[in-house]
C-alpha cells in the first residue's frame, strides 16, 4: 500500500512543478500570546509591583505544557511603571526561560514614560538581540530612539514585528497618537524583504480599532491618521500578513478590519485579559461611531474570561488555538460569564480550548455573511508533492450566526489551507484539507450542517471514506465528529435530500463526501463501507448479499441500501459493484 | 385577448413540461417483434431490446416483470444476452427470479464490468421462449422496470409492448382442408360442363 501511494505521488509531482508554491521548509513548531498583566493591590502576596504574577505563573505552565518556543505579550506589563515592576515582570517569565522558551513583551500605555523606554532593555534584552532569544535572529529596529521597543525578529519560517507606540528612549513621541506614522516605512520594508513563503506577525499594545477603548495603534480613535491606517494595513495585506495581535481592550475578540479607503483588510487579534479587570465593549461600537461606513466585521468575541492563545506554524499552516479559564468572579460559568475587578489571584485556573481557527499561505480566505451560502468555499491543493486534491462545500448556508456584545452579528470568515499527501506520515489517498472557522460559536466546534467534497485520484479504486481528525489526532469518519446525526454510507452522488450524517463515494467522480457540522482537518482513506460481510474485503460475496435482498425494503438490512432510496434494489448492486474489489 | 394570452402560458408550460420529460427519457425498452402469431402447440422466442440508449450512458442493470396471459402463453424459458457482461465469465450478474407467479416472469441482471463503453446505442437484453397453448391473444407487458446507468443510477425510459396470437393447429387444420375440398369440387365441376 505503501509503495503504491509513493509511486502515485511522485507520477504527480511532476504534474504540480510548474505551479508549485514556495513554501516554508520548517518543522511544525509553535509559539503563545498573551496580553495585559497589570493588577492592583497585592491583597494575597501574590502580585508584588502591580504585576499579576499569580496569573502569569498559571499562564507559565501552560505554555511550557504546549511545548511553544517563543511567548509573545502585547504590552501592560505592569499597572503602575517602576524599575521594580519591569523587574518583577521580567522574574515572572523566568519559568519560561528556563524552559527554554524565548519571551518577548511590548510595552503598553501602562509603561509609557521615557524611564520605562530606557529601562527595557536592562530587564529584557531579548527585546534587543543581545541576550534570551532562544533562537531568535535577525533583530531589527526603526530607529535609535526605538530600539529594544520597536523591533522585529526571525524565527524558524517566522518574522515577528513588535510595535511600540509609546514615548521614546530620547523622549519623543509623549504624545503616543501619532507615534506610528514615522515606523509605516520601516514596517513596509521589513515586511517585504523577508524570506518568501514565510509568515509574519504584527503586533503591539492598541488595536486598529478597539472594542472598549476609542484610543487605538493610529490615535485617539480609529478616525485618527487615515492615511497612514491606509498604508498600514495596505502593508500587512501586500506582504501576506494574516493576523495583527493586540491587547489593551481586556477581551477575546476577533474580527476583519477594513483599511479606511475600503481596499484592503487584516485580521484582528485581542487578546484575553490576565488581568484583574475584565472590559466591557461600548454600545454602539467604537467602529459604527467613528466610521462611516464601518470597517470592522466581528467574527468571535468572548468577555470576561483569562486567556491565552497557542499558534502552530505547520509549514505554510497556521492553526491558533484560544484557550480560556473562568476569571474567579463570583457566580460566574461558562453559560453565565460575569465581570468584577479581582482582588484575589484565582485559583486553579482551568483552561479549556475555546475556539480554534487557522489559515495557510497556501489556501483561501472566504468571508461569509449571514444568510449566505457556503458553498462559495472550495480550493485546490496545488502544493509541491500533492495530488492536486479538490475540496469543496457543495452545500449549506451560514444559518446561524453569533453577536457580540454591542450587538453586531458575527460573519463566517472560513480559511483552508493543506498538508500535501506526500508530506503526511499518513495512509492518506489525498491531499489533507484543514477546514477552519466554521463553528457557529465560541466554545463549541459545532457548525452549521453542510456537505464537504473532497476528489481522489481517479487510479484508486475500492471503498473511500472521507475522514476527519478527533481530538486525539485520529482520523475517523468525519460524519463521527458530528453534533448528532445519523451515520448513512451512500454510494454515487451527494442529494440535497440527504441529512446529516450521511457520507458517501461517488466512483463516476472520484469524490468521497460528507453530511457534517463541524470543522477541522479532512482527508480521504481507504475504507470498510460495504463490506457487509465484515472479512475485510468487498467481493463477490458483499455483491451476493445485497442480489439476495432484491426489492426488499431497506430496513431488513440499511446498510445494503446504498444509494438510500428505502428499497434494497439491484442498482444497489450495481453501485457495491463500482467499489468492490471482485 | 387575455384569453389567448392565458392560453399561450399555458401552452408554453405544458410544452415545457413536455419538453423536460422528453429530456429525461435515456432508454426505451421494447417487445420484439412487436405482434407474432403463433401455432398453438409451438414456442416462439420474444426479444427484449433496448433502444435510443442516450450518447452519455451506458445500461449496466435492468430489473423487470413481463406479464402475460398464462392461459395461453406458457413460459419456458430465458436467455440474458452478454452486452451487460458474459454470465459465463463472471462480467455479468443474472439476478433474476424467473417465475414468480402465473403470468410474471422477472428477469434481472447487473453487470459486474467498470468499463460498459463496448455497448451499442440498441441491443438485446435476453430472449424469452414461450408456447402457445391455446388460442387467443396475450399482451406482453413491463411492470415494475428498473434500468440503471453505469453508476447505477435509475434511468428514465419508455416501454414498447407487445403480443402473440396463438391460433389452434386443428382449427388451421379444418380451415385448410375445407379450402382444398372447395377447390377439388370446384376443379371436377368446371370439367364436366366442358364433357
Amino acid at each position: 500500500m505503501l509503495f503504491k501511494k509513493k509511486l502515485r505521488v511522485a507520477g504527480a509531482s511532476v504534474m504540480v512543478v510548474l505551479t508549485a508554491f514556495s513554501l516554508p521548509s520548517a518543522e511544525t513548531w509553535k509559539f503563545g500570546l498573551m496580553s495585559d498583566t497589570q493588577w492592583k493591590n497585592n491583597i494575597d502576596g501574590e502580585n508584588p509591583n502591580t504585576v499579576s504574577v499569580g496569573i502569569i505563573r498559571q499562564l507559565n505552565k501552560e505554555f511550557i505544557k504546549h511545548d511553544v518556543k517563543l511567548v509573545f505579550q502585547v504590552g501592560d506589563l505592569v499597572d503602575k511603571y517602576s524599575e521594580a515592576a519591569f523587574i518583577t515582570r521580567a522574574e515572572a517569565a523566568q519559568d519560561l526561560l528556563d524552559a527554554g522558551i524565548g519571551f518577548f513583551p511590548l510595552r503598553g500605555n501602562h509603561e509609557t514614560s521615557v524611564s520605562a523606554a530606557n529601562y527595557m532593555s536592562n530587564v529584557f534584552p531579548q527585546a534587543c538581540g543581545y541576550l534570551k532569544t532562544f533562537g531568535a535572529t535577525n533583530f531589527q529596529y526603526p530607529a535609535a530612539n526605538l530600539e529594544c521597543l520597536s523591533y522585529s525578529f526571525d524565527f524558524q519560517n517566522v518574522r515577528f514585528v513588535l510595535l511600540d507606540q509609546f514615548t521614546r528612549k530620547d523622549n519623543t513621541g509623549v504624545n503616543a497618537n501619532d507615534n506610528m506614522v514615522d515606523q509605516i516605512n520601516w514596517i513596509n520594508s521589513t515586511l517585504a524583504n523577508r524570506a518568501s513563503g514565510t509568515h509574519a506577525f504584527v503586533m503591539a499594545h492598541k488595536n486598529i480599532i478597539g472594542q472598549n477603548h476609542v484610543d487605538c495603534l493610529f490615535g485617539s480613535s480609529p478616525a485618527s491618521n487615515i492615511t497612514s491606517q491606509n498604508t498600514f494595513i495596505r502593508s500587512l495585506n501586500v506582504n501576506g500578513v494574516r493576523y495583527y495581535f493586540g491587547g489593551h481592550d481586556h477581551m477575546h475578540h476577533r474580527s476583519i478590519v477594513k483599511s479606511p479607503d475600503g481596499n484592503y483588510s487584516i485580521t484582528q487579534l485581542i487578546g484575553s485579559s490576565n488581568s484583574y479587570k475584565f472590559y466591557i465593549p461600548i454600545n454602539p461600537s467604537v467602529d459604527t461611531r467613528f466610521n462611516t461606513p464601518p470597517r470592522e466585521l466581528p467574527i468571535s468575541q468572548e468577555l470576561f474570561t483569562i486567556g491565552y492563545y497557542i499558534f502552530t506554524v505547520d509549514g505554510p499552516n497556521v492553526t491558533a488555538q484560544y484557550y480560556a479559564a473562568l476569571n474567579g468572579c463570583p457566580g460566574g460559568t461558562w453559560e453565565n460569564l460575569v465581570d468584577c475587578d479581582l482582588s484575589k489571584t484565582p485559583k486553579n485556573l482551568e483552561f479549556i480550548k475555546r475556539e480554534t481557527f487557522g489559515y495557510s499561505l497556501i489556501g483561501k480566505n472566504f468571508v461569509i455573511q449571514p444568510n449566505n451560502t457556503l458553498t462559495v468555499v472550495s480550493d485546490t491543493c496545488k502544493s509541491n508533492g500533492s495530488v492536486n486534491t479538490f475540496a469543496s462545500i457543495i452545500s449549506g448556508i451560514n444559518g446561524i450566526s453569533a453577536s457580540v456584545y454591542d450587538g453586531r452579528s458575527t460573519i463566517q470568515n472560513i480559511n483552508t489551507g493543506w498538508t500535501s499527501c506526500q508530506d503526511s506520515d499518513d495512509d492518506v489517498e489525498s491531499d489533507i484539507l484543514k477546514l477552519w472557522g466554521m463553528a457557529n460559536n465560541i466554545g463549541s466546534n459545532q457548525s452549521d450542517t453542510f456537505t464537504l467534497s473532497m476528489s481522489y485520484g481517479s487510479n484508486i479504486s475500492g471503498s473511500l471514506t472521507l475522514v476527519s481528525k478527533d481530538e486525539s489526532g485520529n482520523w475517523e469518519p468525519a460524519v463521527k465528529g458530528n453534533f448528532d446525526g445519523t451515520p448513512k454510507f451512500v454510494i454515487g452522488p451527494f442529494k440535497s435530500t440527504y441529512s446529516l450524517g450521511t457520507y458517501g463515494i461517488d466512483p463516476a467522480s472520484h469524490t468521497v463526501w460528507a453530511v457534517i457540522n463541524h470543522g477541522g482537518e479532512f482527508a480521504v482513506i481507504k475504507g470498510s463501507d460495504g463490506d457487509l460481510d465484515g472479512n475485510g474485503i468487498i467481493d463477490n460475496a458483499d455483491i451476493e448479499i445485497v442480489t439476495s435482498l432484491k426489492n426488499k425494503p431497506a430496513i431488513i438490512n440499511p446498510a445494503a441500501d446504498f444509494d438510500s432510496d428505502g428499497n434494497i434494489t439491484l442498482l444497489d448492486a450495481r453501485k457495491l459493484v463500482l467499489i468492490s474489489t471482485r | 385577448m387575455n384569453h389567448v394570452k392565458t392560453n399561450c402560458v399555458i401552452f408554453k408550460a405544458f410544452a415545457f413540461v413536455a419538453l423536460m420529460t422528453i429530456q429525461a427519457i435515456s432508454a426505451t425498452i421494447s417487445i420484439s417483434p412487436t405482434t407474432n402469431d403463433i401455432i398453438t402447440g409451438n414456442s416462439i422466442d420474444i426479444d427484449i431490446l433496448i433502444s435510443a440508449l442516450d450518447e452519455d450512458k451506458d445500461l449496466s442493470v435492468f430489473d423487470f416483470n413481463l406479464l402475460f396471459d398464462p392461459s395461453v402463453l406458457q413460459y419456458s424459458s430465458y436467455n440474458l444476452d452478454v452486452n451487460l457482461g458474459d454470465l459465463s465469465k463472471n462480467e455479468a450478474f443474472d439476478a433474476s427470479f424467473g417465475l414468480t407467479a402465473p403470468g410474471i416472469l422477472n428477469l434481472a441482471s447487473f453487470s459486474g464490468l467498470m468499463d460498459l463503453n463496448f455497448q451499442p446505442e440498441n441491443f438485446k437484453l435476453a430472449t424469452v421462449t414461450f408456447k402457445g397453448i391455446s388460442s387467443g391473444i396475450s399482451m406482453l407487458n413491463f411492470a415494475n422496470l428498473i434500468l440503471g446507468d453505469q453508476n447505477g443510477n435509475e434511468m428514465a425510459f419508455t416501454t414498447v409492448k407487445g403480443s402473440v396470437k396463438s391460433v389452434p393447429e386443428s382449427s388451421t387444420m379444418v380451415l385448410l382442408g375445407s379450402s382444398i375440398s372447395v377447390l377439388i369440387a370446384a376443379y371436377f365441376s368446371k370439367k364436366k360442363v366442358t364433357v
